[in-house]
């Protein structure tokens, strides 16, 4: 192997371990944020089967999780609802007042704090639970 | 001798970062494909104050058809959820009554959070229908 050849190929190697490592930097931060969400199949065994303080803790940490989740998507809805409002596209400047893009964002961020309230309730009717069955 | 020490663990780093890089593929692709039609935060806030071409408005139409694919499948699952509570709830393993009332009371928030759910998608499914409006108008 020359000299040009060995140094080519221990560029390509540096250059794919580069890559590997950004890849796995990137898909990090998305297991970790997610990592108190159950799987669906994985929560409704633990409905089932929750004996212990540990089961209903799981329960209430994955309520909880989904909580946060919903109250982040609905403030991202209520910034896409001002967005809109900033901005009124063609139909609305022909149409003032009608209930048209800003409102139907609005309307999904209401529904997402709504659904953040009966999941943070669920959470703490499991931490109750937990608390109960030390 | 040298050389053939540098070249042997040359081929192990390449293997290794190869397989490295192959793995990280593998567990990042299906999560993805998924997302692949949602816009982030940033590049939708951008749409919205920017759409002008029919292209546009179709990218910000399928944001909300995907997001509205998302709020339906959780609905349907917090269903499924609300049936899990209200079966433990008359199953002869509940230990006492009021384990069977705080079920029947979860499947209550399970249903609800369903219902707030599926009002998302409607609201998803009409901005999507909106913007393909305005995509037709823009042509």
């Amino acid at each position: 192997m020359t000299h040009a050849t060995k140094f080519q190929t221990f560029r390509t190697a540096l250059l794919t371990a580069v890559m590997a490592m950004l890849m796995g930097v990137i898909s990090l931060p998305v297991s970790a944020e997610d990592s108190k969400i159950l799987k669906k199949d994985e929560l409704k065994n633990l409905i089932s089967n929750a004996k212990t303080a540990q089961d209903h803790q799981r329960i209430a940490d994955h309520y909880a999780a989904k909580a946060e989740q919903f109250e982040a998507e609905a403030t991202e809805h209520a910034e896409e609802a001002a967005k809109y409002k900033a901005n009124p596209n063609m139909h609305e400047m022909k149409h003032p007042g009608s209930p048209q893009t800003a409102s139907h964002c609005e309307s999904m961020a209401r529904s997402l704090r709504d659904a953040a309230k009966q999941a943070r309730q669920l959470a703490e009717d499991h931490q109750a639970m937990a608390k109960s069955v030390k | 001798m040298l050389d053939r020490l540098i070249n042997a663990r040359t081929l192990k780093l390449a293997v290794f970062a190869v397989a490295m890089a192959i793995l990280a593929a593998v567990v990042s692709v299906p999560a993805g494909a998924a997302k692949a039609k949602t816009l982030s935060q940033s590049e939708l806030k951008g749409l919205i104050a920017n759409a002008k071409t029919a292209a546009d408005h179709e990218r910000i139409a399928q944001h909300f058809d995907s997001e509205a694919a998302k709020y339906e499948a959780e609905s349907k699952d917090h269903g499924e959820l609300a049936v899990s509570y209200q079966a433990y709830a008359r199953s002869s393993t509940v230990p006492y009554k009021a384990a069977a009332t705080a079920s029947v009371r979860n499947a209550e928030h399970c249903n609800g959070i369903g219902s707030q759910l599926r009002n998302a998608a409607e609201d998803a499914r009409q901005l999507a229908a909106e913007h393909r409006g305005m995509a037709k108008e823009a042509k």
